[in-house]
């Protein structure tokens, strides 16, 4: 079992004490002196689940995050999700109701679980594209119509993901198959 | 006269309830589980966010809006997650994607 770094500790820590602070909202030293057992309580129980390792690249801590480029793709996801769901309003709302709906599997060149986590996740929560499965490399990826897909296809969003841990562009998805019939 | 603040509220939160109801319409309309599985995470991710954008907005900065930029943040969080774990767990379980041309398959198209 590997150690949890003091940076790690310190990084859960702080965000914990900040999540006590905003909840309660007093700042006097009962208070604050509760809210520190508190979170030692809560770290200390779940310090067997953040050493445990799931994947061989799990990180416990986010020194390879970008912290720069995750700002800026917290404000690109928003756009992206309002964007995309003005589309799904509108396809829904339509009398005919024009979906197209298939299924997407393609390959990702991510450097790590998180990477593949993050990119999973914004898939998920755009709406019109929902990951059904994620095993290795190989995404399984259900689509409303054609537009939802084409901002996965196009390699738009990931490269946005792997810019947040590496500085070199390469491209990221490959052996794209899209199934419209079983 | 409405101050400017509330405009802005009721602008957000109609938004946001309209999302809600165009999502709960997706439910009843759309064929299979995996299509109406889009219009759940659809509604809750933004109609959710949106009325609580307003609300936000209402509040002004205080600690209030604070709490409710985490809640915001929680559901943005978790939501993808139990799609996810539900669109799997069917998956697994053998259920079929209705797809495209599967559909069209008796009509003429």
């Amino acid at each position: 079992m590997n150690k949890l770094s003091l940076y790690s500790l310190s990084l859960s820590f702080i965000s914990l004490m900040l999540f006590w602070v905003v909840m309660s909202g007093f700042f006097d030293a009962v208070h604050l002196t509760m809210g520190v057992l508190s979170v030692a309580g809560v770290m200390a129980i779940n310090y067997k689940l953040k050493t445990h390792r799931f994947f061989e690249d799990d990180m416990d801590d986010l020194k390879e995050l970008r912290y720069f480029r995750a700002v800026y793709y917290f404000f690109w996801m928003i756009y992206q999700i309002i964007v995309a769901g003005f589309h799904v309003v509108k396809v829904i709302a339509n009398p005919a109701l024009p979906t197209k709906l298939s299924v997407v599997t393609f390959k990702v060149d991510l450097p790590s679980a998180h990477a593949k986590m993050i990119l999973g996740n914004s898939i998920t929560l755009t709406p019109g594209t929902l990951t059904v499965d994620i095993d290795g490399d190989n995404f399984l990826v259900h689509a409303l119509d054609e537009s939802s897909y084409s901002g996965i296809i196009s390699d738009e969003m990931p490269r946005e993901v792997l810019k947040l841990f590496e500085t070199e562009e390469r491209q990221v998805i490959s052996d794209i198959e899209i199934t419209t019939k079983n | 006269m409405l101050e400017a603040q509330s405009i802005i509220t009721i602008l957000f939160v109609s938004l946001g309830i309209i999302f809600m109801l165009v999502g709960s319409i997706g439910i009843l309309r759309l064929p299979d589980f995996y299509s109406r599985s889009h219009a759940v995470s659809k509604s809750d991710t933004l109609g959710v966010v949106f009325v609580i954008v307003g609300l936000i907005i209402y509040e002004g900065f205080t600690l209030s809006s604070g709490k409710l930029f985490l809640i915001v943040l929680f559901i943005a969080l978790s939501n993808p997650i139990g799609t996810h774990a539900l669109a799997r767990a069917a998956l697994k379980k053998g259920l079929k994607p209705l797809l495209h041309d599967d559909k069209k398959g008796g009509e003429t198209s």
